[in-house]
């Protein structure tokens, strides 16, 4: 692998990993709008709940619930990719 | 600048879905999936980074904070086209897995980050893109992420005016006002991103039309 790929890919580990439980809690953009302009009573509660803002019910401790969170995320994306560079290959010899 | 499910009117979330549907499936027609199978392993790192990004919020003026969107990163290293599918998969995850943005709002979040923001940013970002001078070329990007983030904000303020959830002067004024400041963010990370990823000689990536890039096994 490529060494600059290498330490990409070891700083995306460590962002969702380490540095994301450190993630600033203020509201983003749209809910600072929403709100400034009182509009935010209009969100409605999610229809169902996996993984509720980054956490895992299951896991008391905050720090690891939103790490591990970040870390489900990355290991779903690397199975998306891994499905689809299997489904290239076979496209590709077939 | 995910919208959550209850902010949109059944109009502009069932339209705004439609819209996105007919993106996504021309952009898989138009990303030529199985002709890239030696960029997926970098596309899906790419992506991971992009969804690890969109955890760390950083404080901005005390008041609010802000994340990468990253569409714009994603459109100048792998086309627009691509650009959209990533975000795609981004946006999903969050929203399916991680509440994160509403499931009605998906088509709204995908239209405003990861269709307009990418292909706006992508355009300004070929105006430079053979730029001799990396300063000139640094702060083109800049501007292309900072730009796009604006546009977004635009996007969803429309979005809420047509969904009557407010007027549109109003929505304007405080969406911009906020991620105007918030996209100096998606314009650093994105210059630092792109300049760390692309200018070096042992770059990994081999963009469109670019000879000789790729890739030391």
């Amino acid at each position: 692998m490529n060494k600059r790929l290498f330490y990409f890919t070891l700083l995306t580990i460590i962002l969702a990993f380490v540095i994301s439980p450190f993630a600033s809690s203020f509201p983003d953009g749209l809910e600072r709008v929403a709100h400034d302009l009182s509009f935010i009573e209009h969100e409605n509660e999610p229809m169902y709940s996996i993984f509720p803002d980054y956490s895992i019910p299951m896991i008391s401790i905050e720090f690891f619930s939103t790490a591990i969170s970040g870390l489900i995320g990355i290991a779903i994306i690397g199975l998306l990719t891994y499905l689809w560079l299997h489904w290239a290959k076979r496209k590709q010899y077939s | 600048m995910h919208i959550p499910d209850g902010f949109l009117s059944l109009a502009v979330w069932s339209g705004t879905g439609a819209v996105s549907i007919a993106a996504v499936a021309l952009s898989v027609k138009k990303a030529k999936l199985q002709e890239n199978s030696s960029q997926i392993p970098l596309i899906g790192i790419v992506t991971a980074f992009i969804f690890a990004a969109q955890m760390i919020n950083f404080p901005v003026a005390g008041a609010t904070s802000g994340h990468l969107a990253g569409g714009v990163l994603a459109a100048i290293l792998f086309g627009p086209w691509l650009a959209t599918l990533i975000m795609a998969a981004v946006i999903m995850i969050q929203s399916l897995f991680f509440q994160d943005g509403g499931i009605t709002a998906i088509g709204a979040n995908l239209l405003n980050v990861g269709v307009i923001a990418p292909w706006l940013g992508y355009i300004i970002y070929k105006l430079v893109e053979n730029s001799k001078s990396r300063i000139l070329k640094s702060a083109g990007i800049f501007f292309a992420a900072w730009i796009s983030l604006l546009a977004a904000a635009v996007a969803v303020s429309v979005e809420l005016y047509f969904s009557g959830i407010i007027g549109l002067g109003a929505a304007l004024k405080a969406m911009v006002t906020w991620h105007s400041i918030i996209g100096i963010g998606e314009g650093i990370i994105t210059v630092v991103v792109v300049n760390y990823l692309l200018t070096r000689e042992d770059q990994p990536f081999l963009l469109p039309g670019q000879k000789g890039g790729l890739n030391h096994e």
